[in-house]
């Protein structure tokens, strides 16, 4: 009895949508088929319009989408529960100040690292100098940014040797000048990184072993090391490059992920001790990717949104169309409506035809986006979610419907003796 | 010419038989031209507010900053790290040079600064007494302080007045109340006159607090500066006290470990990364011109089909394949033409309203960017179907049904 009652609803529903049953709407789409058939120049045309709005659209997403999987994938790859102890108020109320960011001065020592380290949650901790140094290879010389600290920057920012070895505690303690490069330098300096291990390299005149090979993971930046373009050295032998023997920024990470939270007070309260509350600002890997996050969606956004005039001016240009092809065809809406078709047949005849259209134009959209995101991904890792293919048809079939309504209204408008006369 | 005025006549008189498509196809123009000129209206605009603004922090400035802040060409924003601090001693090596007439040290730290119970973030700007005339920073109310507040090291401060309103709710009230920072209170003398922006690169004074350097060293405990800010007596000593800066400092430290850097060279790096992404933005909307093109192209053909007898019989009593190709190139020429120049008045009117709440600019150069392209949109798109027609022979589109 319900089942029944149903059937009687979707059937009422179909009736009001003027669709009586299947074959109907496979007669529409036949119907509208053979019209763009009939106009093969005006049909390619107008979905080249929207196709070219689509495309752009789809593809700026794609790169959007492949750009911050980068980054993503440089923020996971430290794992989440990395912490960033950073001089001065870099981060206040959520947002990244810029002044003070620009302004970081070394101001951690030892000390802290101890002090921090004494934390039972603590696994491991390494401390960071920065330094822009000058690099003598065989082939150039170059500047890099340098990065000196203990032999746990490694296991801190999840960096792997490529060839050859990292710094050891041994390396450290008897001070030996030695050197791991990223994939970066050591192809700029010696023209291939198996080229450059075992080499000896000039720092500001000093003599430094390069004992390993960083393999390349790509990213860096917004306070975390590079492990590509940078060099990193051990912080006693390079004490003279730093000779405050300061440190610029302190990663810490804890045993268990859930601690994450306490670890961090934790450390609050440790370098309250020492510091005033405005000195240093104590982060997560999370908060830094959130505000990188939150600034990159504004941006892409405003792209998109600019891109989707062109799909503003494709509508327009499938209403312009269809109102010469409602002209056109006066004489056959007039022997259509002349043989029984309500207004209403009419307006759906018409109505189907720009959607058709346009979801033409979508779909190749997508097809030739598709296309061109198979090129650039050897290059750049930018790809098509599910939700731009989804919105990407939606949007097809919201402008075919709304640049065709007017059009299919006027031709639904038309009295069948006016429509017949009309020459 | 009495044939182009007879072209321009057929034209407007085929337009108005047409009138809905001729709107609607001048329409897609309008809308691709107008968000052309709107981004090349705010990118222009940014630009003269970003000019302007290191423009009345005065002339003739050098900065003496930490780090190589210039890495292969481009400015290295917040990459300046690792470098030195400077001290007093290189401050007053600095002031002893010839060919400089102030010479500011700063020491900038964020900090949190109360005021009547309420709290906000804000940089604290420690340095001299010559970073107001140097940087045309000029009192809304009260004074400044004096050399000789910094050698007494008395507790003073000189509120910007975003700071200054944040704090006391209207940057008046804050005069003679006291501020208190890092355990330290301070007696507010002065409030500046708001220099406007900040944050587009420039330093944004507005929002400093200002106190004696010798004060601050409670707080800069290692008594350095984080940068030196230099006037030059004149231009023309500007490149020569450059170098001898440098000299100077090179005594000291070493050759990455610093940067004397023109303003002029900060201000255009920054105008630079605007540009860029404003040509980025042109370029995405530029998409929409080509799209509003190929509505114009497929309207053209349109209007080839329906004329097929008007053709024929033009041809037939005369018309050259040339006087027909030019008559739809024309029509398509001036139906874009049209939707350029309508555009162009519509993001007149918008940057009006606009300009009041956001620095937007057209000159000479958008309106002539809007109009060729335009031109060249009905062209190329209009070039295809004008063949079309003229190719025709007369007898076939005569007899065509």
């Amino acid at each position: 009895m319900l089942y029944r009652q149903k059937q009687l609803q979707i059937c009422h529903l179909l009736k009001l949508l003027g669709m009586n049953n299947i074959k109907n709407i496979a007669n529409l789409i036949s119907l509208a088929l053979t019209d763009l058939k009939r106009n093969k120049i005006r049909a390619f045309l107008t979905t080249l319009g929207l196709l070219i709005g689509i495309s752009s659209v789809v593809l700026l997403t794609s790169l959007g989408l492949g750009l911050k999987k980068i980054i993503e994938d440089q923020f996971k790859s430290l794992g989440s529960n990395l912490i960033i102890v950073m001089p001065g108020k870099t981060f206040s109320e959520g947002k990244y100040r810029m002044s003070s960011a620009a302004q970081m001065v070394p101001v951690f020592d030892n000390k802290d690292v101890i002090a921090i380290k004494k934390i039972d949650l603590t696994e491991t901790i390494a401390p960071s100098f920065v330094k822009f140094l000058e690099y003598k290879g065989e082939r150039d010389t170059k500047i890099y940014e340098t990065v000196i600290s203990t032999g746990d920057i490694f296991a801190v920012l999840n960096g792997e040797a490529e060839s050859g070895r990292l710094f050891t505690q041994s390396d450290i303690s008897k001070r030996s000048k030695v050197a791991v490069l990223g994939a970066g330098p050591a192809e700029k300096l010696y023209g291939s990184p198996q080229n450059a291990l075992n080499k000896k390299v000039k720092i500001n005149s000093q003599s430094y072993k390069i004992v390993g090979i960083l393999k390349s993971k790509g990213g860096g930046g917004f306070g975390i090391p590079s492990i590509d373009d940078h060099v990193y050295l051990p912080n006693n032998s390079a004490s003279v490059f730093n000779p405050d023997k300061k440190f610029l920024a302190i990663y810490a990470k804890p045993k268990k992920q859930e601690e994450l939270g306490l670890y961090k007070n934790l450390i609050n309260e440790t370098l309250l001790k020492r510091y005033h509350q405005d000195d240093f600002t104590v982060l997560d890997q999370k908060e830094l990717f959130d505000t990188f996050s939150s600034v990159f969606t504004v941006v892409n956004g405003v792209i998109l949104a600019i891109a989707a005039i062109s799909l503003i001016v494709g509508g327009i240009g499938i209403m312009n169309i269809m109102f010469v092809s409602v002209v056109q065809r006066i004489k056959e809406i007039g022997i259509r409506r002349a043989y029984g078709a309500r207004e209403k047949d009419i307006l759906i005849l018409f109505l189907s035809e720009t959607i058709i259209l346009s979801l033409i134009g979508g779909f190749l959209g997508l097809f030739i986006s598709y296309t061109a995101v198979l090129f650039i991904r050897p290059f750049f890792p930018a790809y098509i979610d599910l939700n731009s293919v989804i919105l990407a048809l939606t949007v097809s079939i919201g402008i075919g419907f709304l640049s065709g309504i007017l059009p299919a209204m006027k031709a639904a408008k038309l009295t069948p003796v006016e429509a017949i006369r009309k020459e | 010419m009495r044939a182009f005025t007879y072209l321009l006549k057929q034209c407007i008189e085929d337009f108005r038989r047409n009138l809905l498509r001729t709107f609607l196809t001048s329409l897609g123009i309008l809308i691709g031209v107008s968000s052309i000129i709107l981004l090349i209206a705010v990118g222009l605009g940014l630009k003269e507010f970003i000019n302007n603004q290191f423009e009345s922090l005065g002339s003739n400035i050098l900065i003496v900053l930490p780090g190589s802040i210039f890495q292969e060409g481009g400015l290295q924003a917040g990459q300046n790290i690792g470098g030195v601090q400077f001290d007093e001693e290189d401050y007053r090596r600095l002031k002893k040079m010839e060919g400089i007439e102030y010479i500011a040290p700063a020491f900038i730290k964020t900090v949190t600064i109360t005021g009547e119970g309420v709290s906000e973030t804000g940089d604290l700007y420690a340095t001299t007494e010559e970073i107001f005339p140097m940087r045309n920073l000029t009192l809304l109310t009260g004074g400044y302080f004096t050399a000789g507040d910094i050698t007494k090291r008395s507790k003073k401060a000189i509120l910007g007045p975003k700071i200054a309103e944040k704090l006391f709710g209207k940057s008046e009230y804050a005069l003679h109340k006291s501020v208190k920072i890092e355990n330290l209170n301070f007696k507010v003398i002065g409030i500046l006159e708001s220099k406007g922006g900040g944050g587009l690169g420039g330093p944004d004074f507005d929002s400093f607090v200002y106190v004696p350097y010798k004060t601050a060293w409670s707080i800069n405990k290692a008594k350095d500066f984080y940068a030196i800010t230099v006037k030059a007596t004149d231009i023309k000593f500007l490149p020569q006290l450059k170098q001898n800066i440098k000299d100077v400092l090179l005594k000291k430290y070493e050759e990455n470990d610093f940067s004397v850097a023109e303003q002029e060279e900060i201000q255009s790096a920054v105008s630079v990364i605007f540009s860029v992404i404003n040509l980025v933005l042109i370029a995405i909307a530029g998409i929409s011109l080509i799209v509003g093109g190929i509505g114009i192209m497929n309207i053209m053909y349109v209007s080839v089909f329906e004329r097929f007898h008007e053709i024929g019989i033009r041809r037939a009593v005369g018309a050259t394949k040339k006087n027909i190709l030019s008559q739809f190139l024309l029509e398509s020429v001036i139906l874009s033409l049209t939707g350029g120049i309508l555009g162009l008045l519509l993001s007149f009117l918008i940057t009006l309203i606009v300009s009041r709440y956001f620095p937007v600019k057209i000159n000479i150069i958008a309106i002539s960017v809007s109009l060729i392209s335009s031109a060249a949109i009905g062209i190329i798109f209009g070039v295809i179907p004008a063949k079309t027609a003229s190719n025709l022979s007369p007898v076939e589109a005569i007899r065509y049904e």
